[in-house]
């Protein structure tokens, strides 16, 4: 719990580092692309199309409005991988500064979390304009976005800040996370509704954070129904714990990862 | 009154070194039941104690690999010491560096508030002191293109201005002296000189023994991670050549 506090404390401190180091990072990012903003647009709508062509017309498959169907699953989809890439090499990536200055291991990945969920939120927009497009009523249920939006975050931060500790003794953690990643994004239900998956083992599937999450998105946006609350609540407790054991190790080794990296 | 800046008692640091992993190597290891670890263990310092008063002016001196600047980093919140304790008991400590978290992409402007905020400022600090380290470095209208663009000796003049206007209570500096071409240098060096006479408390890293003698008081020798010798400049630095001078000589044997 103490580390937990810790972490308050030195966002308190760091606060103006955190948000001055998250916009500029973005803005260089802009400035390195002809297209800058609009990437953040079209990245996720080009997936979409790739996706929708593969499902739609290679499988003739993919029910009534398939492309919201894909679309709200694939830009919380990115959000998650890039952040959790992003966290994993973090504290290596900074390591010509740590060498000088003094930061708290943690905000690094939470900037790089901070950075995503920028595009994340653009996506967002993206998502409430093509509603409009496929003629899909906007509902109350839109405000409860925000619930599973925190959920989805704390997931993140938690394996983030797991990742960014793992990231900087293990060398190999960039090829083992591609592949886990892609295995992720299969097993999860982004191309595919659950009701695909044969009943007896459809189980297995709610062991995954990611069908709970997409569900919800789903019924928010799509189906205009409440996300599912319940399993929510279990995830996000589940974060809490994440994001605890990360900050334990993160500050346990907060001045030791100097005299490797 | 508390007079002194810091205290260091039993300080003591290792640096783990893990060999790679070597299939065969590790392989005949599981049948041979050799009990050799991967890990290598290096102690940079060893029962490392000495006080500073405040306001003096330490120099740490000592061949390579003696420890030196991992004394600075521990002292400088950089480094986990595995035992042993340091007290600081002035207000704000921090090492002199150039130019950590530049980004080449955003003006030397923007650079300013980020290198700023990365050394532990505060923005309404920045803002305070923002005309100033501008005008220092000499920049003029430079200060708004991407410092991408920047010769290299204009971000060193960046870096540098910067830096000197931080300010710390206590500065700790490891090896940096002026920068840039002839005439910066020289003002660099002079601001850098002026900083370090002021009533503050700095302890420096230099193999140069003349800036050493030049700008400190006190002397820490380091040798091999062990305080050989702590006192006056004058004494310390006799003893330090002399030292040397039969190093040389058993080498040249």
């Amino acid at each position: 719990m103490s580390s937990l506090k810790k972490a308050i404390q030195d966002f308190k401190k760091y606060k103006e580092y955190i948000l001055f180091t998250t916009k500029s990072e973005l803005k260089v990012q802009l400035s390195s692309t002809f297209l800058g903003y609009l990437w953040w647009i079209l990245d996720p709508l080009m997936y979409m199309l790739v996706y929708m062509l593969v499902v739609m017309i290679i499988f003739k498959s993919g029910g009534e409005n398939f492309p919201i169907f894909v679309f709200s699953a694939l830009v919380p989809w990115k959000w998650t991988v890039s952040s959790i890439k992003d966290a994993a090499k973090s504290i290596k990536g900074k390591s010509s500064i740590l060498q000088q200055v003094y930061l708290p291991k943690y905000i690094l990945p939470l900037i790089k979390t901070l950075i995503n969920t920028t595009k994340f939120l653009f996506g967002i927009l993206v998502l409430l304009v093509l509603l409009i497009f496929f003629r899909v009523p906007y509902t109350v249920h839109l405000m409860e976005f925000f619930v599973v939006f925190m959920v989805q975050l704390s997931l993140i931060l938690g394996i983030g800040f797991i990742l960014a500790h793992l990231g900087v003794f293990f060398k190999d953690i960039d090829n083992i996370l591609d592949f886990t990643l892609r295995f992720w994004f299969y097993v999860s239900p982004t191309l595919y509704g659950l009701e695909k998956i044969p009943e007896k083992v459809r189980f297995i599937w709610w062991l995954n954070p990611l069908t709970t999450i997409y569900t919800s998105y789903r019924n928010i946006f799509l189906e205009g129904t409440s996300p599912l609350y319940g399993p929510l609540l279990i995830w996000f407790a589940f974060s809490v714990v994440l994001i605890s054991i990360g900050l334990k190790y993160l500050y346990k080794f907060d001045k030791n990862y100097t005299k490797v990296i | 009154m508390n007079n002194t800046a810091i205290e260091v008692k039993n300080l003591n640091l290792k640096y783990k070194f893990i060999k790679s992993m070597n299939m065969k190597k590790e392989l005949v290891k599981m049948f041979m039941r050799d009990g050799e670890t991967r890990t290598k263990e290096v102690w940079a310092l060893k029962d490392v104690s000495f006080i500073i008063e405040k306001g003096s002016n330490v120099g740490i001196i000592g061949s390579n690999g003696s420890g030196k600047t991992t004394l600075l980093k521990t002292i400088a919140n950089i480094f986990q010491p595995d035992s042993g304790e340091i007290q600081v008991n002035q207000e704000s400590i921090s090492l002199l560096t150039l130019g950590a978290g530049f980004q080449p992409e955003l003006s030397g402007y923007e650079n300013i508030y980020l290198n700023g905020l990365t050394l532990g400022f505060t923005k309404k600090e920045i803002d305070k002191k923002l005309d100033e380290i501008i005008e220092f470095s000499e920049l003029g209208d430079f200060i708004y293109n991407p410092i991408r663009t920047y010769s290299s000796g204009m971000k060193s003049r960046l870096a540098f201005s910067i830096a000197i206007h931080i300010e710390p209570d206590i500065l700790l500096i490891d090896e940096v002296l002026g920068v840039g071409d002839q005439s910066f240098k020289d003002k660099s060096t002079a601001k850098l000189k002026e900083i370090i006479f002021q009533d503050r408390t700095v302890i420096m890293v230099s193999h140069s023994l003349s800036t050493i003698e030049d700008l400190c008081d006190t002397v820490l020798w380091l040798e091999k991670g062990i305080v050989k010798a702590y006192g006056p400049t004058e004494e310390i630095l006799e003893d330090y050549k002399e030292y040397m001078n039969n190093l040389r000589k058993k080498r040249g044997n």
